[in-house]
């Protein structure tokens, strides 16, 4: 059997309270495949449960779809350029 | 003896480029979310990479280059802000802020609801991110937007994973709360106590 993450404490979930606190390290993909498998067996089971973990994985979607989509500018990449050939910097 | 300050050898040079400067993009997105300021965010991109290619022999090659970067990027970000008291005193900000959100956390869930079926989020998302305490963001970013593991973050931030998880949690939470007021603005809940539906 796989241990369970450094900062997983590997006690049973026995309740509510035991699977909600590790519904974050489930949504993040953090448990082992037994652990994840034992909170998620609780949550299928358990609407109260189902209702909260379904708001976070929403939740924790959209932040991801959030990301920024912006980058360097050219006006940065010159400045840094230049810094670096300053610094000894030969390729490119 | 200053070796780090020095320039590495011109074979390294190439390397250099070809993994650190294709990362430009990325760590730039980091300081931005750092610094939540254009300039300030190129001016830590600047000394990060300036940092970066005089310790570039300090680098373990087949390791992740994008982290190792986040790191030094973060540091710089963390020296021009005067790392340790600011930190303690946001860490203590960020728990009351988030004790209150766990007290309501049914009428949170019960308003973003609606919020979170909107495809215009994204930038609501952004300035809540931009509202929270540093310590918090920093962990949010790192794991939701730049698809870091705990342990990864944890290296990153220097601190254990179990705080990073700790600091995940509290941040996911203040966001709610920020998001909540845009909620509210947007009149899609209303506001705590008024129709009672504050407590569960």
């Amino acid at each position: 059997m796989t241990k369970p993450h450094s900062h997983d404490d590997g006690a049973p979930i026995k309740d509510c309270r035991g699977a909600m606190n590790k519904l974050f390290d489930l949504l993040d993909g953090e448990l082992t495949p037994e652990r994840a498998k034992e909170v998620r067996s609780h949550i299928t089971s358990c609407p109260d449960c189902f209702t909260h973990s379904d708001f976070e994985q929403r939740f924790i979607a959209a932040v991801k779809e959030a990301k920024p989509q912006i980058c360097a500018s050219t006006a940065l990449k010159d400045k840094l350029m230049g810094a670096l050939r300053s610094a000894g910097l030969t390729s490119r | 003896m200053m070796t780090e300050e020095l320039a590495p050898p011109t074979d390294a040079h190439e390397e250099f480029s070809a993994l650190a400067l294709t990362a430009l993009d990325d760590v730039y997105r980091f300081a931005r979310s750092l610094t939540r300021d254009e300039a300030d965010a190129e001016d830590v991109v600047q000394e990060a990479y300036l940092r970066a290619f005089r310790s570039w022999h300090t680098f373990q090659p087949g390791t992740d280059v994008r982290r190792w970067l986040f790191t030094i990027a973060r540091n710089v970000f963390l020296r021009s802000r005067e790392r340790g008291q600011r930190e303690v005193t946001l860490d203590d900000d960020g728990a009351e802020a988030v004790d209150a959100a766990q007290s309501k956390e049914g009428w949170i869930r019960r308003g973003l609801d609606p919020l979170l079926a909107r495809t215009d989020l994204a930038p609501a998302i952004q300035q809540a991110l931009d509202e929270i305490p540093e310590v918090f963001r920093s962990a949010v970013v790192l794991v939701d937007l730049e698809d870091q593991s705990y342990e990864d973050a944890a290296e990153l931030l220097g601190i254990p994973v179990g705080t990073v998880r700790s600091r995940l949690f509290r941040g996911r939470k203040l966001l709610q709360e920020k998001l909540i007021l845009h909620a509210q603005d947007l009149g899609l809940v209303p506001t705590p106590g008024s129709d009672g539906s504050s407590d569960e």
